[in-house]
């Protein structure tokens, strides 16, 4: 096998995913420490003594036992965030291109409103506003996050709609539900799943972004962000306690991103067409 | 035909020009009572319009001032911080692409993109407090929060520290300035660097397979020409898009890398104002920030009439 710069985005990315879901899913058996147990007399420990690989906080809990507990915490709100927001995303975008008129006219305005906040700033509104909850975190971070397949999807939907085949099923008398499930959304699906994995790269950021303002899930959760936050005071006598988290973030994040990468560079139209 | 190339990119602006200001109205006012999602109540809009219209944003709770003040005196602090990110980011970042895009597959192209990739992975708090790590406990070179040592003043002409130092003469101040700006412009440009050096590569690399180039190289036109005359000029304006897109992230990572560095900007204060519940002065910063946000579109918008010349127009 060839190993070129695509293939090596390739395993990197898998790799370090797979690692780090490795770690969300069985990692609470891999240590002996509660992730929430408090121990002043063993806290802001060295990584690698009595035990704690990543040492310990200022509470004296054990780090590796937060990351693990984190990424749980950090994937959970990413992957419903992505979820939701595809759905969403791609039912309106395939709607709106493939009726066009009102519908379109009406979500377009929609997307518009919605994208004239900068990223951060609308999810901070919401949930400085409405309070921090669970549901609120993902519904900040929803907000804008389904803009990007709607547009995607939109414009394949509008070339699709005037496709030999679609205009057949709709002469002989395919309803619009059907045309949906058997010809537009099939076609969506590659272009849906790349967004999804770079969206995704994006939740984590962001929701460990407002973790880090102390805009996330309540704090008694541990999560990557919360962890840098309150790391960030000890940061002179314990660099541990900011950087392993981050590092958590960075390789989750980069992973997504070579993966996204790999995906687009795959289902590249212009890749065929490019014959020079 | 100039005024048709400024209609033609108005309207998606004239509706966002409008459109966040009652969606943030909404946020203000609504948002207490019910969950009315994207429908302006007309009475509070045509009320907050007007208000914003006289600068009047209300009170802060905390401050007892008025919040377009407190604003007001804040809003050179980030606007100088995102300046020198934003330069800095240009400066690195597209030199970069466009060595990568002409070392298409080597070594240099390669090195570029593990850059490129890990600098939009990273999160720039982490990043912040890696630097800070580094330039100021280790090597203590850079100093770790702040805008100026206390004690170094300089007099208020501009509102803008460096600028004010120049003209001012104070060349101590300047000095420091430039050394408080050093780290927070840096981690706030990293994240961008990234994106606009991989879409500079793509853009060269797109404007390369263009007839003309061939053209120009079959002429045995210089590569240096080739690259000045018909690469960059073309490749310029996707990278201006993408720099026009990226404001929105310089706006997001600017409030949170303010925090870390406890850079004495907006978004130092609107951390502080929701920290405290001050809602008029969340609500305030929330609205200048989206204002700022669309004026940088819109100028962004103008400024691709100066880049590319098929918007400009001929007379007649």
């Amino acid at each position: 096998m060839k190993l070129d710069l695509l293939n090596l985005k390739f395993l990197l990315g898998a790799s370090m995913l797979s690692f780090v879901l490795f770690l969300a899913l069985f990692g609470s058996w891999l240590t002996p420490f509660d992730p929430n147990r408090q121990n002043l007399l063993a806290s802001l420990l060295p990584p690698l003594t009595d035990g704690h690989i990543l040492g310990t906080d200022h509470l004296g809990r054990d780090i590796l036992a937060r990351i693990i507990s984190g990424a749980k915490v950090s994937l959970a709100i990413a992957a419903s965030v992505v979820l939701i927001s595809g759905v969403v995303g791609v039912l309106v975008g395939a709607l709106s291109g493939y009726l066009r008129g009102t519908p379109d006219l009406i979500t377009q305005k929609v997307v518009e409103s919605f994208w004239a906040f900068p990223p951060i700033l609308l999810a901070i509104a919401i949930l400085a506003f409405f309070g921090q909850s669970l549901a609120n975190v993902i519904l900040a971070l929803t907000i804008q996050r389904w803009i990007p397949y709607s547009r995607i999807t939109r414009a394949q939907a509008m070339v699709l709609r005037s496709l030999a085949y679609v205009e057949a099923s709709k002469v002989m008398g395919g309803g619009l539900g059907w045309i949906m499930r058997r010809h537009i959304l099939p076609n969506l699906m590659a272009s849906a799943v790349i967004v999804a994995t770079f969206s995704m790269a994006t939740a984590i950021l962001a929701e460990a972004s407002l973790s880090f303002l102390g805009l996330g899930v309540p704090p008694q959760i541990a999560t990557w962000g919360g962890m840098l936050a309150e790391g960030r005071s000890y940061i002179t006598r314990a660099w541990w306690l900011a950087v392993m988290p981050g590092l958590g973030i960075f390789i989750t994040v980069l992973a997504l991103n070579l993966l996204g990468d790999w995906l687009r560079d795959q289902f590249d139209p212009k890749k065929n067409l490019n014959l020079t | 035909m100039a005024i048709f190339g400024l209609l033609r990119l108005a309207p998606g602006d004239a509706a966002d020009l409008l459109l966040p200001d009652d969606a943030t109205d909404e946020q203000v006012a609504e948002t207490r009572e019910a969950w009315g999602l994207d429908r302006p109540i007309w009475i509070q809009y045509g009320q907050f319009l007007s208000n914003l219209a006289r600068f009047d944003l209300g009170e802060s709770y905390r401050y007892r001032a008025p919040v377009f003040e407190l604003i007001g005196e804040r809003l050179p602090a980030t606007l100088e911080l995102s300046f020198y990110a934003l330069l800095l980011a240009v400066v690195v970042a597209v030199p970069l692409g466009v060595l990568a895009a002409l070392k298409k597959g080597k070594t240099v192209d390669a090195v570029v993109s593990v850059v490129a990739v890990s600098g939009v992975s990273a999160p720039s708090f982490w990043v912040g407090i890696l630097l800070v790590l580094f330039f100021s406990g280790y090597l203590n070179l850079f100093p770790s929060s702040g805008q100026l040592p206390y004690g170094v003043t300089v007099p208020e002409i501009t509102g803008f520290v460096t600028l004010d130092a120049l003209l001012s003469g104070s060349w101590d101040a300047l000095y420091e300035g430039f050394r408080y700006l050093a780290l927070p412009a840096l981690t706030l440009a990293l994240a961008m660097i990234g994106i606009i050096s991989r879409i500079t590569r793509a853009s060269v690399i797109d404007a390369g397979q263009e007839e003309h180039v061939f053209t120009a190289v079959a002429k045995g036109m210089s590569r240096r020409a080739i690259v000045r005359r018909h690469l960059l000029p073309n490749a310029a304006i996707p990278v201006v898009t993408i720099i026009g897109l990226e404001l929105g992230a310089l706006i997001s990572g600017s409030i949170i890398v303010e925090v870390v560095f406890s850079w004495p900007g907006i978004g130092t204060l609107l951390f502080q104002a929701i920290s405290v519940r001050d809602m008029p002065l969340t609500t305030g910063i929330v609205a200048s920030y989206t204002i700022i946000f669309i004026t940088l579109n819109l100028l962004i918008d103008i400024f691709y009439v100066f880049v590319d010349p098929r918007l400009r127009g001929s007379k007649g």
